[in-house]
């Protein structure tokens, strides 16, 4: 059993994504929370949603407005809506 | 030729309908001497939270829309594609990922008439703006509390018993595709449950 890294669920391993994360994931990972893990799990269900384009934005933004709202970012709003376009411009289709 | 469901499964489904509606409108009626809603048309925040109800409830939902020719191949596509995002989903997920309800169209409703329970029953008390998945929190302010839902959901469950159905709750458009299947014919109400479990370990 593995735990999702979105919802927090323990999933049997055939029902989860496993990625193993770039070196220059891991060491971001390091330098802002202290250490990283090799692999990361992500359910089925979760995976679903995140790797679709919109939906994925969609949770990211949301998550990180939480996020700022509870730290006390007071435009939490507007920077998670930067981010989120963000997000949408960088997975859209290059320009032929 | 298309069998018709069992005459006391519909009579279950008419009462608690009716049950729907009337609690509904006592519940709106009280709410109004008390406080002042705001929810207004067109705004359509709660219809991106998750919703669950049960094939009782499902049943007439879906008979509106095959009345009023929107039980259409892809409206039904579309709630196939809603099941297979919000299967499994916690709640928490759910509301962030702000799935908007299969039956939200141009930011209403469309079986208004005959929509479940926990919609019938969701008003907003404070800012609207709160209502929204990602700004939840102490400033929301959105009633019912969930005692109003038990009581409706134990009302539900009087019927399935003498009917030895197994009483479920599931997210609407699998709600909706179950109850397609048993008014077709297609599947027993006594086996309706069977195919949800299946779904869900396929979805899983």
């Amino acid at each position: 059993m593995l735990p999702c890294c979105v919802c927090n669920r323990e999933w049997p391993k055939e029902k989860c994504v496993v990625l193993t994360l770039t070196e220059d994931e891991r060491a971001m990972l390091i330098k802002n929370e202290g250490s990283a893990p090799e692999t990361l799990a992500y359910c089925n269900p979760c995976w679903r949603v995140l790797s679709d384009r919109m939906m994925g934005a969609q949770l990211i933004r949301s998550t990180l407005q939480v996020h700022l709202r509870q730290n006390g970012v007071g435009d939490a709003e507007q920077r998670s809506q930067a981010y989120f376009d963000r997000l949408l411009e960088m997975t859209s289709k290059p320009k032929s | 030729m298309k069998r018709k469901l069992p005459v006391l499964i519909d009579q279950a489904v008419g009462s608690i309908q009716a049950e729907a509606a009337e609690k509904g409108v006592a519940f709106e009626r009280l709410l109004r001497t008390q406080k002042q809603p705001s929810c207004r048309t067109g705004c359509d925040h709660c219809c991106y939270h998750p919703v669950e109800l049960s094939l009782f409830e499902a049943i007439p939902i879906y008979r509106f829309l095959v009345a009023r020719g929107r039980w259409t191949p892809s409206f039904v596509k579309a709630l196939e594609a809603h099941d297979e995002n919000v299967a499994h989903l916690t709640m928490a997920i759910w509301l962030l990922t702000k799935i908007p309800c299969p039956l939200l169209a141009d930011h209403k409703c469309s079986a208004y008439e005959v929509r479940p329970f926990q919609c019938r029953t969701t008003w907003a008390v404070g800012d609207p703006h709160y209502c929204k998945g990602e700004e939840f929190g102490p400033q929301t302010g959105l009633l019912p509390r969930a005692e109003l839902a038990q009581t409706f959901r134990d009302y539900e469950r009087l019927f399935a018993k003498p009917l030895n159905l197994t009483y479920l709750t599931m997210p609407m458009s699998r709600a909706l595709l179950l109850a397609a299947k048993v008014v077709t014919g297609e599947v027993s109400v006594s086996d309706a449950h069977l195919v949800l479990f299946e779904s869900f370990q396929r979805n899983g």
